[in-house]
């Protein structure tokens, strides 16, 4: 369960994001809408650890993500995975290797590395591309190998930072498949997004930001600008 | 435990392989760095060998008493000789004095004359002692002789000769220290030249290393392979600079020996060249692990 207990964020006298009250509950899959600058990414930062709430608190399985120490962090960002708009893959690897990265973090043996990493290719659909670096591959397939990256230790949570924003339409289907994917195999998705077409198809819950605020919070939503 | 550490060290190896030119770059300003600190190793060299040439130079000559017995003479230098202070002694008897004078002032007839006017030897046995180390032991052997040998010692010049043995001494102390403190600047120059050059290898990588952070890679996980990059630029660098300096000093050596008192470059490589890999190794190594260590601490804060 992931809940966000009256979570404000402040940056120089600016409010990012104000009073958000918000529970997420195991296997959901979860839009988070609103025009850019909405407070989307901040959420997402949060989440993740990377940024901390002036006010509030963010639990996971009720553990208070800003209360996690830097020595321990690593661990925690395991139990998720994360993609991202740019995709952030490491340039100096290939696409197996970036998948592979995940798991050796967690020190998992070569041999169930090497079957996992392969498994998931296929499952991305670029076993043929595994020995390319990100220069050489296409926006749809770097945000594949991303979403490779972030599944490749079965995580609990799967959040997807406007993982489509750089994307043409067709990649973009890809990709949303791909999540659906993935959350109808039990894992909770959260997919911050702006992208109107894509989340007025999708049928799930939706929770707008606006301005930083909460404003609408519904199953089978539909993301009104 | 074994098995992250062998990830590391391929990762590095990788890595360094993957990023070739920012790879050569740090190589190349630490084969500059080494080749200075090696350079300084051997202005050392050539320091000490001038101040021990001068000081090899310098000696004390005890002037007997003209009546004093030859073998009286020997035996004093005998007890000279067991000083562990003295590094040599020469005797010089009276004829031998006589013909040393003649042959340097055989252009000079008028004290060629006064010589033969006298009719008899005028000049002294004497002994020229040559001490360890002429600041400290020339005084103490000059007590030794003042003590035990008074009745037939004419005269010691090392009144006469203090003055310029501290002056060699002072500049031998001041040489050593200038030498210390110019390498000491110098040394810190090329070393913070190389550090800031791990530092721009490390910022051209950041984002990467954020991207390590939040897919779960712990700090050490992330330095590791930085690190093991950074003792491949030592090692690298070490064996580079180490012939590039054979080469200058084997090239060098026959030209600078005459201005350098026959002091051998490349001799002195040679001989110390266990040493030499030894400190570039250590200072190599150390610059890029540690510096790599230094500079990838900022970017592991997310």
């Amino acid at each position: 369960m992931i809940v966000f207990d009256k979570v404000s964020k402040t940056y120089n006298g600016c409010h990012v994001l104000d009073n958000i009250d918000l529970k997420i509950a195991p296997q959901e899959f979860v839009s988070i809408v609103g025009r850019s600058g909405a407070g989307k990414s901040t959420l997402v930062k949060m989440l993740i650890g990377e940024l901390k709430p002036t006010k509030g608190k963010v639990l996971v399985d009720n553990i208070d993500v800003s209360n996690i120490k830097s020595n321990l962090m690593p661990f925690y960002r395991r139990k998720i995975g994360i993609v991202f708009q740019d995709f952030k893959l490491l340039n100096f690897r290939t696409a197996y290797e970036n998948i592979a990265f995940a798991m050796e973090v967690a020190d998992l043996p070569y041999k169930k590395i090497k079957e996992d990493a392969m498994k998931i290719l296929r499952i991305i659909g670029l076993e043929d591309r595994k020995d390319n670096f990100p220069a050489q591959l296409s926006g749809g397939e770097k945000q594949r190998v991303a979403i490779g990256r972030a599944i490749a230790l079965k995580p609990e949570i799967l959040i997807a930072d406007e993982p489509t924003g750089n994307l043409d339409p067709i990649h973009t289907w890809d990709i949303v498949n791909l999540l659906i994917k993935i959350n109808e195999l039990g894992t909770t998705v959260i997919l911050a997004s702006h992208d109107k077409e894509v989340i007025n198809s999708l049928g799930k819950r939706v929770v707008s930001l606006e301005k930083g605020k909460l404003v609408r919070d519904e199953e089978e939503g539909k993301f009104i600008v | 435990m074994f098995t992250p550490i062998g990830r590391i060290i391929k990762t590095g190896c990788a890595d360094f392989w993957r990023n070739k030119w920012v790879s050569q770059a740090t190589v190349g300003v630490m084969i500059i760095t080494l080749f200075v600190i090696v350079s300084f190793f051997m202005l050392g060299g050539v320091m000490n060998n001038v101040v021990d040439d001068l000081k090899a130079r310098m000696d004390i000559s005890v002037y007997f008493k003209i009546d004093t017995d030859e073998d009286n003479i020997l035996k004093i230098k005998e007890d000279l000789t067991d000083l562990t202070q003295v590094r040599g002694i020469e005797y010089i008897s009276r004829s031998e004095a006589l013909a040393r004078f003649k042959q340097r002032h055989q252009n000079d007839p008028l004290i060629l004359q006064s010589l033969e006017e006298i009719g008899s030897n005028p000049l002294t046995a004497s002994l020229n002692i040559q001490a360890v180390d002429p600041t400290s032991d020339f005084p103490f052997i000059n007590q030794f002789l003042d003590k035990n040998y008074d009745t037939v010692i004419d005269k010691v010049n090392y009144q006469e000769n203090k003055e310029i043995i501290g002056r060699v001494t002072s500049f031998s102390n001041s040489t050593k220290k200038a030498g210390v403190i110019l390498s000491i600047i110098l040394v810190g120059i090329v070393i913070l030249v190389t550090f800031n050059t791990i530092r721009l290898t490390i910022y051209s990588v950041r984002d990467e290393i954020g991207i390590m952070r939040l897919v779960g890679a712990s700090n050490a996980y992330i330095r590791g392979p930085f690190i093991v990059e950074g003792v491949i630029y030592g090692v690298i660098a070490t064996v580079i600079s180490t012939f590039v300096c054979w080469g200058v000093f084997r090239g060098l050596s026959p030209r600078l020996s005459s201005m350098l008192l026959d002091f051998n470059l490349y001799n002195h490589f040679t001989q110390n060249i266990l040493s030499i890999i030894g400190l570039q190794i250590v200072i190599g190594v150390a610059l890029g692990a540690f510096g790599s260590y230094i500079a990838i601490r900022r970017y592991l804060k997310i």
